[in-house]
């Protein structure tokens, strides 16, 4: 397959939803009766971009940016208002079964297991659903299990699963059809660090092996930097960012951390001349200075003070996405 | 075919299951199931009540009554048993927005929405009782039996109440937060008593708008010998329509779809 061909295409998508908004009481509620204010929510406003095959996109935006809707959009679940879009060859709303079998999607707080039965049955009955040849899904199954680390858990009822285990669970019924698109709707959420570690270690190692397309939302950063190696940020329906994630950190990485440790007790004031002063105890500081005036300011901290330990840490992009949301919202 | 062996092999594995989710809580299946019996003990009781004080009603005595109230009772059981239970749950798959998951298998929804909520395990006894009423009214009915037209109007009847069941739970579409439940089982309760027994406005309605006397009282006519070709022809002309009407109004209802905010 040709990594460079354009598995994902959008031009102007657009999806408003037309709701009522109702004054506040009883008074309201009657009024409402009459006459109720009709207001339309402007979801997802004009966006364009294109993904290509094999590609692992961060989709990132606040609460409400339009990144879920989006993603329901690109998997036929909704009809865009207006707009185009092509998805693995087909336009995703037409819902055609050919589409439906080439991509999956995986919404972290819905589930499609059969909740008072084990994974396996469910997976049987996908087995059939996506006309998946008996040896190709004992096959594919048995990697995926090995994989995620479930083998002792496919005959529990799903309901009894932890969350990081119903969530891994969820991810092999997705892929079992193995889809050639793979959207992800917060696969992490709710999720202890361990099973967030191994939900991701399997994403990468699912993109590199199979060369699925991916499109990841997210508002775990630890998800994104790891991941994703492209970020589109999405803000009240629109584009804000849509670039690497190296770009995305020099473009608005102005600022890098220096952490010190000190042999005596250094003054306050006289570490204020290097860099802002974040935290200080004393024998201990965290220091922000200037990502282009780095090693100068290194030097200085070095030559000025007896440092026992040094570290530098690039801002960290959660502070960068809240610095870009914040700006579109002051724009 | 190969289509055909593919939901043959979706509704056998659907049905086994269901069976093992029901066996997880057997205790509230069985407790569905006597409430079950006792809708059918009393409407048993109801027709003896009933034909006690006269030896026909609008032209249909106690045997043909039971002839009539096992074919409800073997449509109904069939219908629910096989698909009623996925759309009278539309409203919460609308409103939770769990109905994203159904779209996205490479099935048409209604289809999902039957396999994934087949209720044989507890319409199977019912319907059992429903046979056997049914058999005890054709022991004490007189007139010529026609099996094949009654086989042929008893598939074209549970067809119907299908469409009938697709275009209602359409109306979640439009008003998500409506439930038409309650008036749905109350209007086809009307089904297991003769047509012939609403007078007007009643029976044009419950004939063509809500084709009762198409699902019920027409195959029954087959069983008591009063059947005649127009009403077959009718019947089979009715059950076209309403799928034709109901396919339409629920994929226009689908289009509206906008899934839970999120």
């Amino acid at each position: 397959m040709e990594k460079s061909a354009k598995e994902i295409s959008v031009k102007n998508l657009v999806k408003d939803f037309e709701y009522h908004e109702k004054p506040e009481g009883l008074r309201g509620s009657l009024k409402a009766l009459f006459k109720r204010e009709k207001k339309t929510k402007h979801a997802v406003r004009d966006i364009s971009f294109t993904v290509r095959r094999g590609e692992f996109v961060g989709f990132i935006g606040p609460n409400g940016a339009g990144k879920t809707t989006t993603l329901k959009m690109l998997s036929g679940i909704l009809t865009p208002t207006s707009g185009q879009a092509r998805v693995a060859g087909h336009v995703p709303w037409e819902r055609e079964d050919r589409f439906k079998k080439k991509i999956a999607i995986v919404l972290g707080q819905k589930s499609q297991l059969w909740n008072t039965l084990p994974p396996l049955e469910t997976y049987n009955l996908m087995r059939l659903i996506y006309d998946i040849p008996e040896k190709t899904y004992r096959r594919r199954l048995k990697r995926l299990v090995e994989l995620l680390d479930v083998e002792d858990k496919l005959h529990v009822q799903a309901r009894k699963l932890s969350m990081g285990q119903r969530m891994k669970c969820e991810l092999i019924l997705a892929l079992l059809h193995d889809p050639q698109v793979l959207f992800l709707d917060e696969p992490t959420i709710g999720l202890d660090v361990l099973s967030q570690r191994k939900i991701r270690d399997f994403l990468t190692s699912h993109n590199k092996e199979k060369g699925t397309t991916i499109i990841l939302t997210s508002h775990n950063m630890d998800d994104v930097e790891d991941l994703c190696r492209r970020l589109v940020i999405i803000d009240e329906g629109v584009i804000g960012y849509d670039g690497t994630l190296e770009k995305i950190k020099s473009d608005y990485g102005e600022y890098r951390y220096l952490s010190a440790r000190f042999g005596d007790k250094v003054s306050r004031d006289a570490l204020a001349k290097i860099g802002e002063v974040l935290e200080y105890s004393g024998i201990e500081a965290r220091l922000r200075v200037p990502t282009g005036d780095t090693p100068s300011r290194v030097n200085k901290l070095t030559s000025q003070f007896d440092v026992k330990d040094i570290g530098l840490q690039d801002v960290d992009l959660e502070e960068i996405v809240s610095d870009i949301f914040s700006k579109s919202k002051q724009k | 075919m190969e289509h055909i062996i593919k939901h043959f092999n979706i509704f056998l594995a659907s049905v086994r299951m269901e069976v093992m989710d029901r066996l997880n809580d057997i205790h509230i299946g069985l407790l569905i199931m006597v409430t079950i019996f006792v809708q059918i003990f009393l409407s048993v009781v109801f027709f003896q009540a009933l034909y006690g004080q006269t030896e026909s009603i609008a032209g249909w005595s106690l045997s043909e009554a039971y002839i009539l109230l096992g074919t409800w009772h073997i449509v109904g059981d069939i219908s629910w048993a096989l698909f009623v239970r996925g759309f009278i749950r539309m409203n919460y798959y609308v409103t939770s927005g769990s109905l994203d998951m159904m779209l996205r298998l490479p099935m048409d929804v209604r289809s999902i929405l039957r396999y994934r909520n087949i209720d044989i395990f507890l319409h199977i006894p019912p319907l059992v009782v429903g046979i056997m009423i049914l058999f005890y009214g054709i022991s004490n009915s007189s007139g010529p039996v026609h099996w094949p037209i009654y086989l042929c109007l008893l598939l074209c009847a549970i067809v119907t109440y299908y469409s009938l069941t697709v275009m209602l739970s359409s109306v979640t579409f439009y008003v998500p937060n409506l439930s038409i439940n309650y008036i749905r089982n109350q209007v086809l309760e009307l089904g297991q008593y003769p047509i012939a027994i609403y007078k007007g406005l009643a029976k044009l309605l419950l004939t063509f708008i809500i084709p009762l006397g198409f699902m019920f009282t027409v195959p029954a006519r087959a069983l008591t010998g009063n059947i005649t070709w127009i009403e077959f022809v009718q019947a089979l002309s009715v059950t076209v329509l309403f799928y034709y009407v109901s396919d339409r109004v629920w994929r226009r209802g689908l289009a509206r779809y906008e899934s839970a905010l999120g």
